[in-house]
């Protein structure tokens, strides 16, 4: 991979959908399950004449929540904002946001050893989601509007230009992200989601934002993306013009978004509909009694507890607030942590990432897994074995004995001797390599007898016959 | 200090831009001419004398209003009571380029 | 379409009210003479010549001429129940801010906007406001002040009340209006009131404050109004900027075109301190002006309006700031959300004058039984 050189300074602009029941401002359910489009709906979050907005207290709890964790001042007084612009997302052509004074202002989150700095966290709703009716969003000619999503309450988190490559950008969602996992403020089972905006200038140059991109490596991607066209555009002599831009998810392009013939101008005034909210020392206090653990603290002390590497206890804990605590649990009924964490990370893991499967989605339990990491130990699954069982596993949920079971029983002493022999007749060469003294033969001999047993049989077991019948010493 | 007075065409069409108003010619002229005077006039409170009076967001002080986070299911709002721009349950709109 | 009871209309019906229907204002409320009406402009039941006032011309057009048993909701933001009640010989409250809930209202500055009563007695204004009154969740500039029953202010004795004159209100006004007036006070001092004289300074800018606010807040009020979901609507064609402007330009009448484009110019970048926020401050200024006044008054006392409600051609030669101007004796109490109350006070040439009364916020008490008082000793 090309290293760029170049001096990049990078801005985001994380809207994280924040986890309560109801809507920013109305009762309707934020996150509906199998809801057909606009079943959600009320008079308020869709705009309709005369209806007005309540403030919903958890979501205001979030944002403050989000604001101590990152460090931030917590403002004693803040406001809501009208950003009145129009679109046909937005069911009353203004959003209703926090823009003189947010809640929070002036954190750090510290990624990769770089202080990456929080401008501002602050609170305000989500439009409505646009779908193409037909074609993409340059070729469809009309959209399609579901308001179950407007109103929904988000908080804004964004940083100041301290963000050096793509790279970093994306370790620092994904840092964020677990954050406000661990906090609470975000749950994806519900389907909630984070987007970000991006804001990336090279050498000093003008700003282009990339707006609405879903999925950290699409950010990464998105990033990079923009890195080459402005490169190139400079090296061809030409401007690169300060512009809002979209990233095509198939082409993994970055495309521009729409042709303005003039700046929008927001017109902000304080939201005559919402009185000022004012943020008490006690309230501040309450939030930070009941905050639970953050994600750098839990890694440190599962390192220590558990005499886990710092680099592995982090990505426990970074994985997920659920692989976490699945971790904590197996290491109870199989006590050997450095084991249970080294195949939860490069085995387990691997296989929901394949299914793309969260911990918690899948059909994976702390005894399944404690089992399987027994029936390891006591020789009964050779690891080799195990490298293929533990994706039948992550599959089906199925007891590892089960799994093993079904598999058919293992050869038996006579079927491997058997199977010993037929190897050793077979790879002349290798053997005379062994006799030579070539160690490496053997271990060849080995895999050559477990792929015709397909991987089942004690590899220490198979050496031993190996030497045996070659007469040789172990 | 700002000069209330200069409201010019360009002035205007920006501000019908923002607003999403399209103008004709007559009227351009018409509200150009009325907007000038207008705004003089409105232009007096440059002139008030506030000192570090903060702004009165509500005439009658109410502070930290909010609701418990609970889910109200209201009857089912139809909203083809109001239009017949609808597809599959979805509303339909206008294209975004 | 409403899909849903105001909250006015929700308490109404639970005390057994029964809504005969609604009357015609000035489209948005952007209006003194209600001569911007979608449907039939209201006529003055005393002259058909002139104007009801507004903006809720109808309501008191319906007030001045039922002859059931009747009482009329209407809405203030910067006097549109004191010009109607002023016009056509009725009597207007305009409650304080936030003590009747404007959930279902529609919105034109929602810092101000006021639901209100107009009708033909004292006591029936008294009556509908203990109705309407009161906290509403749903509402969250809604006030938890104490409420109750209204009505028990009237006939109340005004011996030892003192009303404040502003000297302000009674420059630049129409010598036939301001005389009944001054009887008005005359005859109260005669039931035991006092009257002081007080200046009021700011006054001066309280209309530009006003309508900067105003048509900051509704210019982005009417941004909702593109043809989607309700409303006017047309054949989804085009790109959305398109569709929007084309539809917006087609169905706002002209003065609600003006407005929205005044209040997004002075919420625009660059602008937006000068007038905007500056209007704020001035709000808080006035604010303050009023309190030190009712520090030693009870209530203040003015005409309702400049004049007397003019011919429809006259009207039409007025430009915009013309009408403007003659919200001068409401726009300042009405900004700063205290409550007002207008009496008609006699008839000048057959038309009727209206003595306006502002109190302190939360004293509509004060004002229906003045009022009360005042109204029982015409009688």
């Amino acid at each position: 991979m090309r290293v760029i050189a170049i001096k990049v300074m990078i801005g985001l602009e994380v809207h994280c959908q924040l986890n309560t029941q109801s809507k920013l401002f109305c009762s309707c359910e934020a996150y509906p399950q199998n809801a057909k489009p606009n079943e959600s709906v009320c008079e308020v979050c869709l705009g309709y004449p005369g209806a007005k907005p309540v403030l919903n207290k958890k979501a205001i709890d979030h944002v403050v929540g989000i604001g101590i964790a990152m460090g931030c001042k917590i403002n004693s007084e803040t406001y809501f904002s009208r950003k009145t612009y129009f679109y046909p997302d937005m069911p009353k052509n203004f959003q209703i946001t926090q823009y003189e004074v947010p809640i929070a202002s002036e954190g750090t989150i510290e990624v990769n050893s770089s202080k990456i700095r929080i401008r501002r966290v602050h609170l305000e709703e989500d439009p409505a989601r646009i779908i193409y009716a037909n074609g993409s969003l340059e070729t469809t000619s009309y959209v399609l509007i579901d308001y179950n999503r407007a109103g929904v309450p988000l908080a804004e988190i964004v940083t100041e230009p301290d963000i050096g490559s793509p790279k970093d950008a994306r370790a620092f969602l994904e840092k964020l992200s677990a954050i406000l996992e661990y906090l609470k403020a975000y749950d994806q089972s519900t389907g909630a989601s984070l987007r970000v905006d991006a804001n990336i200038s090279i050498e000093g140059g003008e700003r282009v934002e990339i707006k609405n991109v879903t999925g950290f490596e699409n950010v990464e991607k998105a990033l990079n993306y923009e890195i080459v066209r402005q490169q190139n555009l400079v090296r061809l002599g030409r401007k690169v013009e300060r512009e809002t831009r979209h990233f095509d998810e198939v082409a993994k392009t970055t495309l521009p978004l729409r042709k303005k013939e003039f700046e929008e101008d927001y017109g902000y005034i304080f939201d005559p509909d919402l009185p000022v909210l004012k943020i008490s020392a006690e309230w501040i206090t309450r939030i930070r009694e009941k905050m639970p653990d953050l994600p750098d603290k839990i890694a440190a002390r599962l390192a220590d507890e558990y005499g886990l590497g710092a680099y592995d206890a982090k990505i426990i804990v970074y994985t997920g607030s659920d692989f976490a605590t699945f971790f904590e649990k197996v290491c109870k009924i199989h006590n050997k942590p450095v084991e249970v964490s080294r195949w939860m990370i490069n085995y387990l893991l691997k296989s929901l990432n394949w299914r793309s499967e969260r911990l918690s989605q899948s059909k994976v339990t702390p005894e399944t897994f404690a089992e399987f990491l027994d029936m390891i130990d006591k020789g009964k699954v050779n690891e080799r074995y195990a490298k293929e069982l533990i994706k039948e596993y992550v599959d089906t949920g199925d007891k590892p004995s089960e799994i093993v079971e079904r598999a058919g029983s293992p050869p038996t002493h006579d079927e491997m001797e058997r199977t010993v022999k037929n190897v050793l007749k077979e790879n002349v060469k290798a053997v005379s390599e062994l006799k030579a003294g070539r160690l490496e033969a053997k271990q060849y001999l080995i895999g050559m007898v477990l792929k015709e047993t397909r991987n089942r049989g004690d590899p220490k077991a198979i050496a031993r016959m190996i030497s045996e019948e070659l007469k040789m010493p172990l | 200090m700002v000069d209330f007075q200069k409201v010019d065409a360009s002035l205007l069409d920006r501000m019908c831009s923002v607003a999403k108003l399209t103008l004709n010619t007559s009227e351009k002229k018409k509200f150009l001419a009325e907007m000038s005077e207008i705004l003089a006039a409105f232009g007096t409170v440059e002139e008030a004398y506030v000192g570090d009076t903060p702004p009165a967001y509500h005439p009658t002080a109410v502070e930290n209003i909010w609701r418990d986070d609970t889910i109200i299911k209201k009857s089912k709002l139809d909203i083809g009571k109001n239009t017949n721009a609808l597809e599959d349950g979805y509303v339909v709109g206008p294209k975004l380029v | 379409m409403p899909t849903y009871d105001a909250t006015v209309v929700t308490k109404t019906k639970s005390a057994g009210g029964m809504i005969l229907g609604k009357t015609a204002q000035d489209e948005f409320g952007f209006g003194t003479f209600s001569d911007t009406c979608a449907y039939a402009v209201p006529k003055n039941p005393i002259d058909p010549e002139r104007t009801c006032g507004g903006s809720s011309g109808g309501a008191g057009c319906l007030a001045a001429a039922a002859d059931f048993p009747h009482i009329a909701i209407a809405e203030s933001t910067g006097g549109s129940i004191t010009a109607p009640a002023a016009f056509t010989g009725t009597v207007g409250l305009t409650p304080t801010y936030g003590r009747v809930s404007r959930y279902g209202l529609i919105d034109y500055s929602n810092s101000m906007d006021k639901i209100g009563v107009i009708s033909r007695k004292v006591y029936d204004s008294a009556l509908m406001l203990s109705v309407i009154s009161g906290h509403d969740p749903l509402d969250s500039t809604s006030s938890r002040a104490e409420s109750g029953d209204f009505t028990a202010y009237v006939g109340k004795s005004v011996k030892g009340i003192r009303i404040g004159i502003p000297k302000e209100y009674f420059s630049d006004v129409d010598r036939k209006v301001s005389k009944p007036v001054e009887d008005a006070l005359g005859r109260l001092e005669g039931m035991g009131a006092k009257t002081v004289d007080i200046s009021l300074p700011r006054t001066k800018y309280a209309i530009a404050a006003y309508y900067i606010v105003a048509m900051g807040e509704a210019s982005t009020n009417l941004a909702r109004y593109c043809g989607m979901r309700y409303g006017a609507q047309e054949k989804i064609d085009g790109e959305f900027s398109e569709y929007f402007s084309s539809i917006r330009s087609k169905y706002f009448g002209e003065e609600a075109k003006r407005r929205i484009i005044l209040g997004t110019y002075v919420r625009a970048a660059g602008f937006r301190d000068a007038y905007y926020t500056k209007a704020l401050k001035v709000r808080g200024l006035l604010i303050k002006e009023f309190k030190e006044a009712f520090a030693k008054v009870d209530v203040l006392a003015t005409p309702s309006m400049p004049i007397l409600p003019p011919r429809f051609d006259e009207i039409e030669s007025m430009s915009p700031l013309d009408k403007y101007n003659i919200d001068k004796m409401t726009t300042a109490p009405n900004l700063c959300g205290f409550p007002t109350i207008s009496v008609p006070a006699g008839k000048v040439d057959g038309l009727p004058v209206g003595l306006q009364l502002i109190a302190d916020h939360f004293h509509e008490g004060e004002l229906i039984s003045v009022a009360s008082a005042f109204e029982g000793d015409s009688d």
